[in-house]
Parts: C-alpha cells; sequence; structure tokens
C-alpha cells in the first residue's frame, strides 16, 4: 500500500500542452477513477506514473519518495493496458508469472503463485491455456491477474473494459473493486464513462483539457459539480443562468421557474444553476400555463427510466421518470416543465 | 442437359487458373524442360543429344560437388543469419521513428532495391579495393600499416550478400512492426524488464514465426545469386549457382547443369519442408 502525490504536472507534446498544473493526492489503498474526454489528459497522467512518459514538469511522490527518478521498469507499478498487451508467445500461467521471472523467482513458486491468482480471478484450470484462446472477458482477467502478480504499489488500469460489452463490463467492475478492496493497493483507473467511474471509485477526478476540473466521492461530483464542465459531464442535462429577484422568485430569460428554496433562497441576481432530469416535472399545458413550455423532440425508454428530450427554442431539457409509468408526452406534445428548485445546484464557477 | 460437374463450375473458381497458367508459364514449364534435359547426353560438339542417363545425376556425389554443395549452404546459410540479424534491429528502430523519418527510411530503402546486383557488386569492389577504398583509408588516417585489397574474399562475398538482401529484409518486417501493439513492450516494462531485455524476452520471441521466414528465404535467395560470388568471392567462394553456370554456358554441358539444378531445387525444398514441419509440430504442441 503506497500514497502518491503529485504535485503541479505539466506535461507538454511539442506545442500541444497535454497536463496543465495537475495535483492530486491519493491515499493508501485508495481507488482513484481519472475521468473524462478523449485527449483530456487522462491516459497520459496514468502513463506518466507508471513510468512510461516523463513530465515537462511537477513533483511526483510515492510515500515520500520522488518516483520520477526511478525507471519504469524499477517503480513496481502494475498496470492494465487498454488493448490489453497480454504476450501473444505466453500461455496464461506464463503471462501471469511474467513479472515473477523477471524478478527471479524461482518456477515452482511462480506457477504456485500464479495459479492462486488465477484463482482469484475466476481463471482456474487455464494455466496451460494459449492467451489467444480466451474469450473478451478471460484476458481481461488474465491481465488484471498479471498485473497483480507482482504485489504492485500502485494498481493501473487504463480504460479496461472498454471493448468489453455492457453486462461483462459491469460484471467486472464489481469484480475489480472487490479484488481491490480485498487486496488493498493504491489503484488508479481511467475511464470516460462516467457510470463506471460512479460505481468503482473512492474519489473521481475529473480532467478537461489537462487540468482536473474536480476531485470528489461519486456523491459529490455528481450532485455538487463545482463547474459547468462537470455538470455537463456527469449528466446532469439541464444548466442554464438563471435570475433570482430580491423578492425569491426565479426566472429564465423573463419566463418564470418558481420561488427559489434551498440554496437558491440565499442569492439574487444572475447565475448558472443545474437541475437533474430527476428533479423536472412535465405537465400538460393549458390556458393557464405561464410557465416554461417545451416541444417533446424524443422520448426513450432506459431500462428503469424514460428519457423525454425537450426544446425551448434552441435549448434543450431532460426530464427523466420511472419507467412503470407510462409516458405522458409523445414526440411533438407540448408540455410545461416544472422544476424542483429545492434540487437546483448553484455552479459556483 | 450439361456436364454435372461444369453445372456446379461458376465463374469464381476459374479464377484460379490465372495464378496457376502463371504458374506454369514462368516456372513449371522450364522446371519440367530442366529436369527433361538433366537426363539428356552432352553432346561435344553441340548442346545435348535426346537420351535417358543417370550419368548427370551421379557425378553429383563426387566430391567435387559435394564440396561446393556444402560451401553454398555454408556461405547462404550464414549470409541469411547475418542480413536478418541486421536487418530486423535496424527496421525495429526505424519504426520506432517518426512517420517522417520512417518515410525516408523506407524510401531509401526501397531506392537500394532498384539498384542492380552488378552495381552494387563493383560498388564493394571499389571500396574494398587497396588503391582507392576503405584500406587506401585505413593506411592513409595511419590503422592499416600495409594496406592491401579486401576482395576477393569470403568476408567480401557476404558483404555483397548483406548488400543485396538488407533492405529486402527490413521492408519484409516494416509492415507487421510499424503496426505492432507497443503496449506489449510498455507492459513488459512495467513488469519489471529493462529495454533491453524487452527487445530479447518480448521482440523477438514474438517475431520468431517471422525471423525464421526471414532467414529461410533469405537461404534460397542466397543459394541462387551469382554476380556476388564472382565479383567479390574468390574460386574456393563460388557456390554451386557459379558452378552450374560455369557447367552449362562455360563447358556447354546443359545435362549436367540442369542435373545439378534439380539436385539444388530438391535440397532447398527439403530444407524449407523441414523447417516447415517443425515449426508446425511446434504449434501443434
Amino acid at each position: 500500500m503506497a500514497t502518491l502525490s503529485l504535485n503541479n504536472i505539466e506535461k507538454k507534446f511539442g506545442t500541444f500542452q497535454a497536463l496543465k498544473d495537475v495535483s492530486l493526492d491519493i491515499k493508501s489503498g485508495e481507488f482513484i477513477c481519472l475521468l473524462g474526454g478523449s485527449g483530456c489528459g487522462k491516459t497520459t497522467l496514468l502513463r506518466i506514473v507508471a513510468g512510461l512518459e516523463t513530465q515537462t514538469s511537477g513533483e511526483m511522490l510515492l510515500d515520500g519518495a520522488d518516483l520520477s527518478k526511478v525507471n519504469c521498469h524499477e517503480r513496481n507499478v502494475g498496470m492494465v493496458f487498454q488493448s490489453l498487451a497480454l504476450f501473444p508467445h505466453l500461455n496464461v500461467g506464463e503471462n501471469v508469472a511474467y513479472g515473477l521471472e523477471v524478478r527471479g523467482v524461482a518456477k515452482a513458486e511462480r506457477k504456485t503463485k500464479a495459479m492462486e491468482l488465477l484463482e482469484v480471478v475466476g481463471l482456474s484450470g487455464l494455466f496451460d491455456r494459449p492467451s489467444s484462446a480466451l474469450s473478451g472477458g478471460q484476458r481481461q482477467r488474465v491481465a488484471i491477474a498479471r498485473a497483480l502478480a507482482i504485489k504492485p504499489e500502485l494498481f493501473l488500469m487504463d480504460e479496461p473494459f472498454s471493448a468489453l460489452d455492457a453486462g461483462l463490463r459491469e460484471h467486472l467492475q464489481i469484480e475489480v473493486k472487490k479484488l481491490q478492496r480485498k487486496l488493498g493497493v493504491t489503484t488508479m483507473f481511467v475511464t470516460h464513462d462516467q457510470n463506471e467511474a460512479m460505481s468503482i471509485a473512492d474519489r473521481i477526478v475529473i480532467l478537461n483539457e489537462g487540468r482536473v476540473e474536480q476531485a470528489g466521492t461519486p456523491t459529490e461530483v455528481y450532485a455538487q459539480p463545482q463547474t459547468r464542465f462537470v455538470a455537463d459531464f456527469m449528466g446532469t442535462n439541464n444548466i442554464f443562468t438563471a435570475t433570482v429577484s430580491q423578492r425569491g422568485d426565479v426566472s429564465l430569460e423573463g419566463v418564470p421557474l418558481g420561488v427559489a428554496t434551498g440554496d437558491l433562497a440565499k442569492l439574487d441576481g444572475k447565475h448558472v444553476i443545474a437541475v437533474r432530469p430527476e428533479y423536472l416535472e412535465l405537465e400538460p399545458v393549458t390556458s393557464s400555463s405561464i410557465g416554461l413550455v417545451g416541444t417533446v423532440d424524443f422520448v426513450r425508454l432506459l431500462g428503469a427510466s424514460i428519457e423525454t428530450e425537450l426544446s425551448v427554442g434552441a435549448r434543450k431539457f431532460v426530464h427523466t421518470m420511472v419507467s412503470d409509468r407510462a409516458p405522458k408526452f409523445a414526440v411533438g406534445d407540448q408540455a410545461e416543465i416544472h422544476f424542483d428548485l429545492d434540487h437546483a445546484w448553484v455552479i459556483p464557477s | 442437359m450439361g456436364d454435372p460437374v461444369m453445372k456446379h463450375l461458376k465463374p469464381a473458381h476459374f479464377i484460379g487458373l490465372f495464378p496457376l497458367s502463371l504458374m506454369g508459364l514462368f516456372f513449371l514449364g522450364p522446371l519440367a524442360f530442366m529436369i527433361v534435359v538433366s537426363f539428356y547426353e552432352r553432346d561435344p560438339l553441340g548442346f545435348y543429344n535426346v537420351a535417358f542417363v543417370w550419368d548427370n545425376y551421379a557425378k553429383f556425389f563426387s566430391s567435387f560437388y559435394y564440396t561446393i554443395s556444402m560451401r553454398s549452404i555454408w556461405s547462404s546459410a550464414l549470409g541469411a543469419v547475418l542480413v536478418v540479424l541486421l536487418a530486423f534491429p535496424a527496421m525495429y528502430i526505424i519504426t520506432d521513428m517518426q512517420r517522417r523519418w520512417q518515410l525516408f527510411w523506407v524510401i531509401l530503402l526501397l531506392s537500394l532495391m532498384c539498384l542492380s546486383e552488378v552495381i552494387l557488386g563493383f560498388a564493394w569492389l571499389i571500396l574494398l579495393s587497396e588503391s582507392s577504398g576503405i584500406p587506401k583509408f585505413l593506411g592513409w588516417v595511419g590503422l592499416w600499416d600495409d594496406p592491401r585489397s579486401l576482395s576477393p574474399s569470403f568476408a567480401a562475398m557476404l558483404i555483397g550478400f548483406i548488400t543485396l538482401g538488407f533492405s529486402l529484409v527490413a521492408l519484409m518486417f516494416y509492415p507487421q512492426m510499424a503496426q505492432r501493439d507497443r503496449s506489449i513492450e510498455e507492459a513488459a516494462r512495467t513488469l519489471g524488464t529493462s529495454p533491453p531485455r524487452v527487445f530479447t524476452k518480448v521482440v523477438l520471441p514474438n517475431y520468431r514465426t517471422g525471423i525464421i521466414g526471414a532467414v529461410v528465404t533469405m537461404f534460397v535467395y542466397f543459394l541462387g545469386v551469382f554476380v556476388m560470388p564472382t565479383m567479390l568471392g574468390r574460386p574456393q567462394d563460388w557456390n554451386m549457382t557459379v558452378i552450374i553456370t560455369d557447367k552449362a554456358v562455360g563447358d556447354a554441358n546443359m545435362p549436367l547443369g540442369a542435373a545439378l539444378s534439380v539436385i539444388m531445387l530438391l535440397f532447398t525444398l527439403l530444407i524449407i519442408g523441414t523447417l516447415l514441419f517443425s515449426s508446425r509440430k511446434e504449434r501443434s504442441s
């Protein structure tokens, strides 16, 4: 178990700045998810920690010692790659035992350890199978077992489940989380999928254009996004600039939305607010409707919920409701949008 | 009512006739002719007399031809191993360069392939000569007190082989290497392998089949080269191809030349077959 401190990490590729002043403290045994879109720098940060890239500037401390001065092959970091990178010329057991072989562990001992790990990841009995004869999920488990075989101080995973189908992905997310808890290894996990990050991370670090936008527990980043980008990325689709009058009335471009409650009640003036789709309510438009009226653009069933997308001029709003009720609106219908302002989150920046 | 076999034949089936006819025209036809001629008798006053004799094959088993055969195999095998040993790491380094440098090297290697064997041979003759090449330069800088010509020699012939095969082998590996999954090597590094060991423990084993293929290809290629041994090698370094040419053209003994060619062909097929069989056996085990 190890603590990792990243202080003011910068990385430039020619004129392109991939990482800008990234600082992060990762506690021993913590499971951190680096979350962000393509090109945000999350994989670059992971590769710097692994020693596969060198930071342009900044400090990286592992248990207080400068990690930057340690060569990649001497860092004792277990990494699972997006492509998995299993050695094609070795069978399953040899793949898992590879790191032990490099460390000079005796053949019998490394076979025992590899078999133990294969049992942990649910692949006992596949020791002699060629790595090319495995399914996607099995390959994934071999890659995880191989990275953990060396008892790494840091366990790094770079979008390891991106190529798997949804069911298998969810199953492996749970398994990895359980395994990480059991071993207590400090873990950094890169993903672009906010649901994946929410389901496995102790803490989520959201990156945008090489900067840390927000770092916090899944609940914090979901319910209290600190920037518009985070709110948007975490799926809060209803973000707009609302005006709060001194009397406490909230409006959007002159259209009344209701009376400010909760955090909004303490404010006045213009503020960017985010209301999650589950805190919207849709009502049929009547002659007495004075609120925001939108046109239904799209209705879709998402298993447990029904999502309705509405447009008000150029603005889009998204409403969700549990799917055990029949949708009240069809595409093309008009609906009055009510916001539960008690759950409106004011984005600080 | 048409022929039932013809009924099942589709236009796609006839496409296979195209490579077959090319094989027949450029390879099987001349080969069949050569096999037939190998059983003919030499006519000292002409070309050959139609006959069916084993004499030409029997001559192969004399110590002269046996020695030449062994020498051909040795020089070709050594040349093949050396050229792959040099070209493989060179291409590994090239494919790790920036795209524009990769392109530069590929164009350079392709240009080298455009040069004829004779031009390359002459270039080495000059470079290895006492009067104007490397020996003169080494003498001039004081590294060689008594500079002498380095050709003809076995080493000069091998240099010629390497020059011939280098571009071919390097370009053989280029597509595979340029598109390789580099994360496999990175995984080895994160697991504790130093960069030089990554090359020996991961890269080389991954390209084992390709390397064996390249060695066999070069071996067969070097068995058949003519210009480099005659230009850069000593008579005792000459391979079977030179001897076959000497017999067929110089001595006007076409039947003997044909018989020696057939034996060399069978020998080559035997070596390739053994290698294929052993690699298949290894894969299945």
